[in-house]
């Protein structure tokens, strides 16, 4: 494919792959509670995935190796043991809040129930990943999810004050309720740098075979891509803010967030809502699937690929497998998905330097980089990040646990 | 326990469960929520930006949480 | 050579670029008089559990005797076999005959293979 080529594909997937059910719950969220004072926290968390999804397919490219591959290489089995377990758990508990956020999207569409749509969810994830085309599936979900870019119109409609954007570009403190503050803040971190969005593009990038040639390509689709994504977690944000926050409206269930969009935009609004929460939790639910399945038989040296019919990778095929049909029961329990969404984030956030370490650290290895290794800028950013979120997340979570979320 | 672990858990928890005044600040900012939540769902139905079925199941599930609200302010009172 | 570094937990592939799994374990000579060689490299068969935990490597093997296949002892390869070493450890050998993908054909036969369209 030609480079060119390559990069509009990269850019169409940062921006329509960036926003799934942690994205969108946690910045409606933020909006609604904060007003517009948390968008740092936005800013902060896509800067830090640019810079480990640029990482993750410089790796791939310089060493041909895929990140689990790598990580088990270089730290042995026993300590690759610990970011395997902590990142199956937590990708795990995305991809259960993905499928319920596909479910929620069919209940607000049809009004029936989201658990009784939790199975139907897990089989059409399924199918879709067993019918081995899924390079057609990723740039055919990357197209639909284009359509969330209606927040963003949403957001012009309703008269975001551009400096109320500009001004809270920076950190801030909160003026009340610091307990809510700092763990919505980490929530967001946690919904912008999750695993699963480096390791499945370290995969991607073995499997179109990029070299060294691909290195310029590599950091503008993650720069670009990422940052376009999270621009649209700001618009989403921005319209809680305009919509949420000046009546007082806190989102306590999934069901209130349409509205930021049904007040700008009307009936269409509420439909490209609808659309946009599948469409874009359907597109992360394919790909945490395929993304723990990649982890485990990349670690173990199984076969693996995306476009295998499922006879020729079968351990591969199991996992997914289980994992998708685990996490629609997860669902069908009738467990809160906000809530699920919420939490997961946060954990994400928690282990962010379980996960992201083994990488910084294989980054700034000769052997597997040569001489494109970590500009030291890189690794300070984003190891100030994760290790901030982590701590704040360490301090947050029991509180907003124990003060009744 | 040590002594300065022992101060820092009562303290901790004392932030967490929140005094009296505090928890009854929440359920008023919740109840305020939920309602403001009925009144724009009611709104923009009216505005026909809504379907039917959502802003029922939405004013339905806005009058649980009320409910919920009062019997948590009417626990607290007492 | 690092053993540590070049070979173990390296990924291997048999002579017709098919992936086999990992180098869980290496096997050294130590002949006298002589620098340590490598005698055979080993995949699979719960090699790997057992660097991470005797304990867990105990479980698994009671698990592993369950269920699965019956040929899942794990493989030696000898130092003879290996044609190259760089980006994996290609040997010469053919994957599908030997025990290294003992649990995948038993997965694809015991469980995907069942399920229409695999």
């Amino acid at each position: 494919m030609s480079k060119l080529l390559e990069i509009a594909l990269g850019l169409v997937t940062g921006i329509g792959g960036f926003l799934e059910a942690g994205s969108l719950a946690t910045s409606a969220q933020a909006g609604a509670a904060f007003g517009f004072q948390l968008i740092w926290a936005i800013v902060l968390g896509t800067i830090c995935i640019a810079f480990l999804v640029e990482m993750a397919g410089r790796l791939a490219a310089v060493s041909k190796h895929t990140l689990p591959d790598a990580m088990r290489e270089r730290f042995g089995i026993r300590f690759f043991t610990v970011p395997l377990v902590a990142v199956v758990l937590v990708s795990f508990l995305v991809l259960a809040s993905e499928i319920g956020g596909v479910s929620l999207a069919l209940q607000l569409a049809t009004g029936i129930r989201f658990q009784w749509w939790a199975p139907v969810v897990a089989v059409a994830v399924w199918l879709l990943l067993w019918a081995h085309n899924f390079s057609l599936v990723e740039k055919g979900a990357s197209l639909l999810g284009l359509v969330t870019l209606v927040f963003i119109v949403g957001a012009f409609k309703l008269h975001t004050p551009l400096n109320e954007i500009g001004t809270n570009l920076l950190p801030s403190l909160p003026h009340q309720d610091g307990a809510r503050y700092w763990f919505t803040a980490v929530s967001i971190i946690g919904a912008s740098v999750s695993p699963y969005l480096f390791y499945f593009y370290s995969a991607g990038a073995i499997e179109d075979h990029w070299d060294e040639s691909y290195l310029g390509v590599n950091r503008l689709t993650a720069g670009l891509g990422m940052g376009f994504g999270g621009s649209i977690a700001v618009a989403v944000l921005a319209c809680a803010a305009m919509v949420f926050h000046s009546r007082g409206i806190q989102i306590d269930r999934y069901e209130q967030i349409p509205l930021l969009l049904a007040e700008p935009l009307g009936h269409w609004g509420f439909i490209l809502f609808v659309a946009s929460l599948g469409i874009a939790c359907l597109g992360a639910a394919l790909e945490i699937a395929l993304q723990i399945a990649y982890l485990i038989a990349q670690g173990f040296g199984w076969k693996w690929g995306e476009n295998l019919k499922p006879r020729e990778a079968a351990r591969f095929s199991l996992i997914y497998t289980v994992m998708v049909f685990l996490a629609g029961l997860v669902i069908f329990t009738g467990i809160d998905p906000l809530k699920l969404t919420i939490f997961s984030m946060a954990l994400t956030a928690l282990s962010l330097p379980v996960t992201v370490v083994p990488l910084l650290i294989l980054m700034n290895d000769p052997l597997y980089l040569g001489d494109n290794g970590n500009h030291w800028i890189a690794n300070a950013a984003v190891l100030f990040i994760s290790l901030l979120a982590c701590i704040v997340a360490i301090v947050a979570i029991p509180l907003q646990l124990m003060g009744g979320s | 326990m040590s002594p300065p672990l022992l101060l820092a858990s009562l303290v901790l928890l004392a932030a967490c469960s929140g005094s009296p005044s505090e928890q009854a600040r929440k359920l008023h900012q919740t109840q305020q929520s939920w309602e403001a939540t009925a009144r724009l769902t009611t709104e923009l139905l009216r505005r026909g930006a809504l379907p039917a079925k959502y802003a029922r199941q939405t004013l339905d599930a806005a009058r649980q949480e009320l409910e919920k609200t009062r019997q948590k302010a009417e626990q607290l009172s007492q | 050579m690092d053993l540590g570094r070049d070979i173990l937990d390296q990924q291997v592939i048999d002579r017709k670029c098919e992936l086999m799994g990992k180098v869980d374990g290496i096997v050294l000579e130590l002949p006298q008089g002589k620098p340590p060689r490598v005698a055979r490299l080993v995949i699979g068969g719960g090699t790997a559990a057992r660097r991470i935990h005797p304990g867990f490597a105990d479980w698994l093997v009671r698990w592993r005797r369950r269920w699965g296949p019956k040929d899942d002892e794990p493989l030696e390869v000898p130092w003879s076999k290996v044609l190259k070493i760089g980006i994996d450890v290609k040997v010469d050998l053919d994957a599908e005959r030997t025990s290294a993908l003992a649990w995948e054909h038993w997965v694809r036969e015991h469980i995907i293979g069942r399920i229409p369209g695999a």
